[in-house]
């Protein structure tokens, strides 16, 4: 009898192409999306849009710019010879995240330590400010990249001012050297003046480091489409009893057993496939590796369609009406979702944000499948957020049960 | 008809309220196998609590409700010979005829080949073979009406319980499902069934029990019902262009006539025929009343429940 129920859920899905598509399609389309768009933003592809005023027009400040455009770490936008009133206006369109100016109101670039205004300005819009600090930094190493012998001449001019007097022989050393600096950097040779020399990146990623975002979307959204697959599905729950099959199959041998424990078992096997669907889109179009954390990614799929399917149909049986069941149903999903980071990345949150994700079955289903396929981490170190999903879908499944019975009876 | 001795619903005094209202007081009733036992009266007469304790699906303060001579709240071989048809169509839309009646035979407890067996019977009987693979969707309202019931007898139970079964479907398709329903009756199928249309118990059922506010008024075979208020009497109406003041309401009175709606529609027994017509409306005329309509009928059950609750059905 609860295969029936289990039959008639299947049947009705499949029957409906619309709620097919919705099931199995949606969830792909939108994952890729999320991948594509946030991979770029947490990863290392990500190019600022920068306008660029050169005002000052000279030697110095042409190596800067081009040191800058050169650098790959920006793309210009905008016309050479633009006014600085043309970048605020490209920044304020957001056609550009950020501009610098490169000021002849100010003093001269190679005038470190001097009066009047910074030599260099960057333009920020305050809903981009990531953008004006990733800028600053690519000028300090483009300065010094580009401007060695400024860089050297400012330090050395310090140096000879406040702690020890250069004598002739050494002046004329130190001039002669700052001259074959600028020699080679104008020509475009390193003169040994690299701040990124300074620093090297160690990661900690596992394996596939590349596809690390992806895996974490992968989970992220695997879920939340697991959520929303569950509790459309469950809110037939609410369907049947407006309509009267509740009526009929309680009078049945069966009893609201059936009804809950065979939807139970559909929406698990519906939300493995979902799940089934999307890492293996991530496995084929971004590396994500699937087959050799396969026993790894069963168990927490299985629990994290368990959860899914045991809250929405606890969801379902607690609501009145179908209205209201598809009312509450979608609160709790967005809920979920921005705070256990389906739609926000975790590591994008404040600190209590992130602890209050761990009220929710989203963080544990991202922790677990992050936990396999970024940190390379065992089943048992991710036995904690998947025992935490077998016990919700757990009690939601028993307490669905007893509010299905008792709505059942008067 | 196949009317047996043995009941397959038994409803000894039962007793439920909620809140303040009474919804059943003291309520007794049984239908015997093959027997079509019709429940009529208003809404918030008690009907629908009435079928629920038959079910098994409410607790009753006091009193018995037996199917099969066992408790339907707590024995599965009660539940085992109930089937329901609630009123609205509690069926899958997105599944084919079959596709429906395939799953709710498996809910009921059937298997393998009983279910192949059951469907088509089912087709069979709702006529519905030859639209077996169409989607419930693509069903006329009658049609689904039909295959609502059929899905309820796949188990072939003892005892139906039907919750206005043809409420919202034409003319024909309503005599489809009479007879539909006179079939499985005469498979000897016992059922109770709620309606607000007197013309359909006329109909359909084999006895009638008018309820109102939660206590069964009258029970019995329809005519023995009519019999027992208009005798061998015809039924009078008096339809007044407004509603009777005191004087004329006197006047209707002297006639052993009840008002129906808003003191405009009056009826009662009329034991001297057509030939007393004419002395009724003038004896109208001379009271200053003017009747817009003045007919004899063959009486039936709406008159029976008025003269027996002053009260129309559907006030």
């Amino acid at each position: 009898m609860t295969i029936a129920m289990f039959r008639a859920m299947f049947l009705s899905l499949l029957n409906d192409r619309g709620a097919l598509a919705m099931a199995f399609l949606l969830p792909i389309v939108f994952f890729l999306l999320l991948a594509e768009i946030f991979s770029g933003a947490a990863g290392t592809e990500l190019q600022l849009r920068a306008v660029i005023v050169d005002e000052v027009d000279n030697e110095l400040s042409q190596r800067l710019v081009k040191a800058l455009r050169d650098g790959g770490a920006l793309v210009a936008v905008g016309d050479e010879g633009m006014s600085r009133n043309q970048a605020v206006l490209l920044v304020r369109k957001g056609t550009a995240d950020v501009g610098l100016v490169i000021r002849a109101d100010a003093r001269a670039i190679d005038d470190v330590g001097g009066f009047g205004d910074p030599p260099i300005l960057i333009i920020s819009d305050p809903a981009r400010a990531v953008a004006s600090l990733m800028l600053t930094g690519q000028v300090q190493q483009a300065y010094f990249e580009a401007l060695p012998d400024v860089a050297i001449g400012s330090v050395a001019q310090m140096i000879g001012d406040q702690f020890v007097e250069f004598d002739a022989q050494q002046q004329a050393d130190l001039d002669e050297g700052i001259a074959e600096m600028r020699v080679d950097a104008m020509a475009g040779e390193q003169s040994g003046w690299s701040f990124g020399e300074m620093l090297d990146t160690q990661t900690v990623a596992g394996r596939s480091a590349a596809t690390n975002h992806v895996a974490y979307y992968a989970g992220a959204v695997a879920f939340l489409f697991l959520l929303f697959a569950s509790m459309q599905g469950a809110i037939s729950l609410a369907e049947e009893q407006e309509s009267g099959i509740l009526d009929r199959i309680m009078a049945g041998p069966g009893g609201v057993a059936v009804l809950v424990n065979g939807k139970f078992l559909f929406l698990v096997a519906q939300g493995f496939v979902q799940m089934l669907l999307i890492f293996c889109v991530a496995w084929q179009v971004y590396g994500v590796d699937l087959p050799a954390n396969y026993l790894s990614w069963l168990v927490v799929t299985l629990v994290a369609c368990c959860a899914a399917a045991g809250l929405s149909l606890f969801v379902a049986a607690a609501c009145r009406t179908r209205v209201q069941a598809q009312n509450l149903s979608t609160i709790l999903i967005l809920i979920l979702s921005v705070v256990g980071g389906s739609m926000v990345p975790r590591f994008f949150m404040p600190q209590w944000l992130r602890e209050l994700g761990w009220l929710t079955p989203n963080t544990w289903a991202i922790e677990a499948y992050s936990g396999i396929f970024w940190r390379d981490q065992l089943l048992s170190d991710v036995m904690l957020p998947c025992l935490l999903l077998a016990a919700l879908g757990t009690f939601c499944l028993g307490g669905a049960q007893i509010l299905a019975a008792r709505r059942a009876r008067i | 008809m196949a009317i047996t001795s043995e009941p397959v619903l038994e409803i000894r005094d039962a007793r439920r309220g909620f809140a303040e209202r009474k919804a059943l007081c003291e309520v007794s009733l049984t239908v015997a196998a093959g027997e079509i036992l019709s429940l009529l009266g208003p809404n918030g007469a008690g009907k629908t609590t009435l079928m629920r304790a038959a079910a098994g699906r409410l607790r009753l303060d006091a009193g018995t409700a037996r199917v099969v001579g066992r408790d339907p709240a707590r024995d599965h071989l009660a539940r085992r010979a109930l089937g329901i048809v609630p009123q609205s169509i509690a069926l899958y839309p997105h599944l084919t005829a079959r596709e429906n009646l395939d799953v709710f035979a498996r809910l009921m407890g059937l298997k393998g080949k009983q279910v192949k067996q059951a469907v088509a019977l089912g087709l069979k009987r709702s006529g519905l073979a030859d639209r077996a693979n169409d989607l419930l969707t693509d069903l006329s309202g009658g049609m689904q009406r039909r295959l609502n019931i059929i899905a309820a007898t796949l188990h072939e139970p003892r005892l139906l319980l039907l919750d206005e079964p043809t409420v919202g479907v034409d003319v024909n398709a309503r005599e489809a499902i009479h007879a539909l329903l006179h079939d499985l009756r005469d498979a000897g199928m016992g059922m109770l069934l709620t309606t607000h249309d007197f013309e359909q118990a006329d109909s359909l059922a084999d006895r009638v029990a008018f309820m109102l506010d939660g206590v069964i008024v009258a029970e019995g075979r329809v005519d023995e019902l009519v019999t027992s208020v208009f005798g061998t009497a015809k039924e009078l109406v008096v339809s007044l262009d407004h509603p009777a003041d005191d004087a004329a309401q006197a006047v209707l009175q002297s006639f052993e006539l009840r008002p129906m709606r808003d003191q405009r529609l009056w009826s009662g027994p009329l034991t001297g025929g057509y030939e007393e017509l004419p002395e009724i409306e003038q004896k109208l005329e001379q009271s200053g009343l003017h009747a817009a309509e003045i007919r004899l009928r063959d009486p039936g059950l709406n008159g029976v429940f008025l003269h027996l609750t002053g009260r129309e059905a559907d006030s």
